[in-house]
């Protein structure tokens, strides 16, 4: 008897998991379902069009993408800013390497780069114990910057890059992101690493005492955020089909909306991919409506800065913040 | 040896531990054997030096200077990894669970059980999910159907019966146990010393520091009373009293050093050391 009633208690604390905002999918859904039935009503007729749902979706994907890498630093606890300009570094060192070496290799380096940058950033918040938001914030104006010095504020047409175009009737990008989504899906949910992530995000103090391999597994993290913020800028500069030094710019804003709106909270351990490719479709359909509502670039930046206040009010888990600075 | 198993040799022998930060002097010159199959309590006043003692066995803390052996032969741990990987298990009061994790996530955090999935290793939850089940129902019964929920939900005492589980799950040959009656009512402060009991009889060495000495006297063999970073005293549990341990707690031992017989009054420099 004992144990059917414990069962029931357990039974409704999931079902409390699943429809909480924290790491739950359902209030996501929600909002993402608002969202279309709000631009749906207003703009029926350009809002939801197969071209224009194509075009969120495309966009969606470069948010995802960029999105996973950085859900996995937030889950571990942490943050990474600079995914905007590490982005515009790798698309436009691809872009002009891609004239001398040929499109592929041009995009493996360009991956490289964005891989390096997030090692960079690992180093530093590991060995140097500089808080992660600190860190982040220097590379990204340090990428910034790099990325006007290397172009010398040119923009380069974007020749032949292979993530670019259709594959059937689908833009190459939503497969890459689906590809992406599936590889960290697994890590995240299957691996012993993925447990780690989320340890290290639920108690680092833990963590040590349990003996994980803390800086191996933050060094990871990083390092993956800068690869698929590099994916994020090849796909950017393949679309635009130029790359320009301003590339990405604020990028790391509608992610981290995406990230933490889709459930991933920032106070960490909670969240998953999943939640992320929900995120990503609500920003990305939130930013599409308000442009095809008419609405000027300042007020959509207002917008957006409310929306993600509001995800994060709702996301955060007070109860595991002692002091707010 | 006043202790039962004096015999055989000690699982653990710490020989003149040291730690210093700058300055300030922790440890010194400690010792202290732990035998097989007994429960040795470490009582002391805040700032004895028992926890840190403790980590340094655990491997959390490196001493200044000092050796230590476990079952005869020299180890030096860089990490509570390296110390668990030899068999030391150290459940912490406060520092014990993640609380957004499942019961087997928390048994097996550190260890997981692994199966190769096209050449990936992959968690085996289902292995973990069985493992512990039969783990967490000798330690919980109440717990052994909830091993999927996450320890959040659980009370905590639950949530220190999963810390003890994840010590248990790798067959220790040492258990400490940091206060870990103090934040528990009466009622799973009883079954935690069944517990104490049980783990001793399986052939474990416990060591239980606790501010509860009455815990002490009920399931340990030893107490082992330090006071500024030394040993004060190694008693056997059945030859004293509480009253006895307080008062070496906070005189140091400096009391016994002057014959009781001629009853003068003690000078007041021979009992250092705040009373309180």
């Amino acid at each position: 008897m004992a144990v059917t009633h414990l069962a029931a208690t357990d039974r409704i604390l999931a079902a409390r998991a699943k429809f909480s905002f924290r790491g739950g999918i359902l209030i996501p859904l929600m909002s993402l379902l608002l969202i279309f039935l709000m631009f749906g009503s207003l703009s029926p007729s350009r809002f939801l069009t197969v071209t224009n749902v194509e075009v969120i979706l495309t966009q969606a994907a470069v948010l995802a993408v960029v999105g996973f890498g950085l859900t996995l630093v937030i889950i571990s606890g942490s943050i990474d800013l600079s995914v905007g300009s590490v982005a515009a570094v790798a698309g436009i060192i691809a872009a002009k390497l891609a004239l001398v070496l040929g499109p592929v290799p041009a995009m493996l380096i360009g991956l490289a780069v964005g891989g390096v940058a997030g090692f960079v950033n690992g180093l530093v918040f590991v060995y140097l114990r500089v808080p992660s938001f600190l860190v982040t914030l220097a590379m990204l104006t340090t990428a910034r910057g790099i990325a006007y010095l290397i172009s010398d504020g040119e923009s380069f047409v974007v020749y032949g890059m292979p993530i670019l175009g259709y594959i059937g009737a689908y833009p190459t990008v939503v497969f890459v992101a689906a590809g992406l989504f599936l590889v960290l899906w697994l890590l995240l949910n299957k691996t012993a690493m993925g447990l780690y992530i989320r340890s290290i995000g639920g108690s680092e103090q833990i963590a040590r005492l349990v003996g994980l391999p803390l800086n191996r597994i933050k060094l990871s993290i990083f390092l993956l955020s800068g690869v698929t913020a590099g994916i994020g800028g090849l796909i950017l500069a393949s679309r635009q089909g130029a790359a320009t030094p301003n590339l990405g710019t604020s990028l790391e804003l509608d992610v981290i909306t995406a990230v933490v709106l889709g459930g991933t909270p920032l106070t960490g351990c909670v969240g998953n991919v999943t939640n992320t490719v929900i995120g990503a479709i609500a920003i990305s359909a939130l930013s599409n409506g308000l442009i095809i509502v008419g609405l000027t670039s300042d007020v959509q930046m207002i917008i957006k800065g409310v929306v993600l206040i509001l995800a994060i009010l709702v996301a955060l888990e007070r109860s595991k913040i002692g002091v707010i600075k | 040896m006043k202790d039962p198993s004096s015999a055989s040799a000690p699982v653990v022998k710490m020989r003149n531990i040291e730690k210093r930060y700058g300055q300030v002097t922790v440890l010194r010159g400690m010792n202290l054997d732990v035998f097989k199959g007994e429960a040795v309590g470490i009582v002391g006043d805040n700032g004895a030096g028992k926890s840190t003692l403790m980590k340094i066995l655990c491997g959390a803390v490196q001493p200044t200077a000092g050796e230590i052996h476990l079952e005869g032969k020299p180890v030096k741990f860089n990490s509570p990894h390296e110390a668990r990987l030899s068999g030391i298990e150290i459940v912490y009061q406060d520092l014990a669970v993640i609380g957004h994790l499942t019961v087997t996530q928390n048994v097996f955090l550190g260890r997981e059980e692994t199966k190769r999935i096209l050449g990936f290793k992959m968690l085996d939850n289902r292995r973990m999910e069985a493992a512990a089940r039969k783990l967490i129902a000798g330690l919980d019964p109440m717990l052994e159907d909830r091993t999927r929920v996450s320890v959040d939900s659980l009370s905590g005492g639950q949530k220190q019966s999963v810390a003890v589980a994840r010590a248990m799950a790798f067959g220790p040959k040492v258990m400490i146990l940091d206060e870990p009656t103090a934040a528990l009512s009466v009622e799973k402060i009883e079954r935690m010393l069944t517990l104490i009991r049980t783990l001793k009889e399986s052939g474990l060495a416990v060591i239980l520091i606790s501010h509860r000495l009455q815990d002490i006297m009920t399931v340990c063999d030893r107490v082992i009373v330090m006071k500024s970073g030394s040993l004060v005293r190694d008693l056997n549990v059945g030859t004293t009293d509480i009253d006895e341990i307080v008062r070496l707690m906070v005189s140091g031992g400096e009391m016994d050093a002057v014959p009781k017989a001629t009853g003068a009054a003690w000078p007041d420099h021979a009992a250092p050391g705040p009373a309180a």
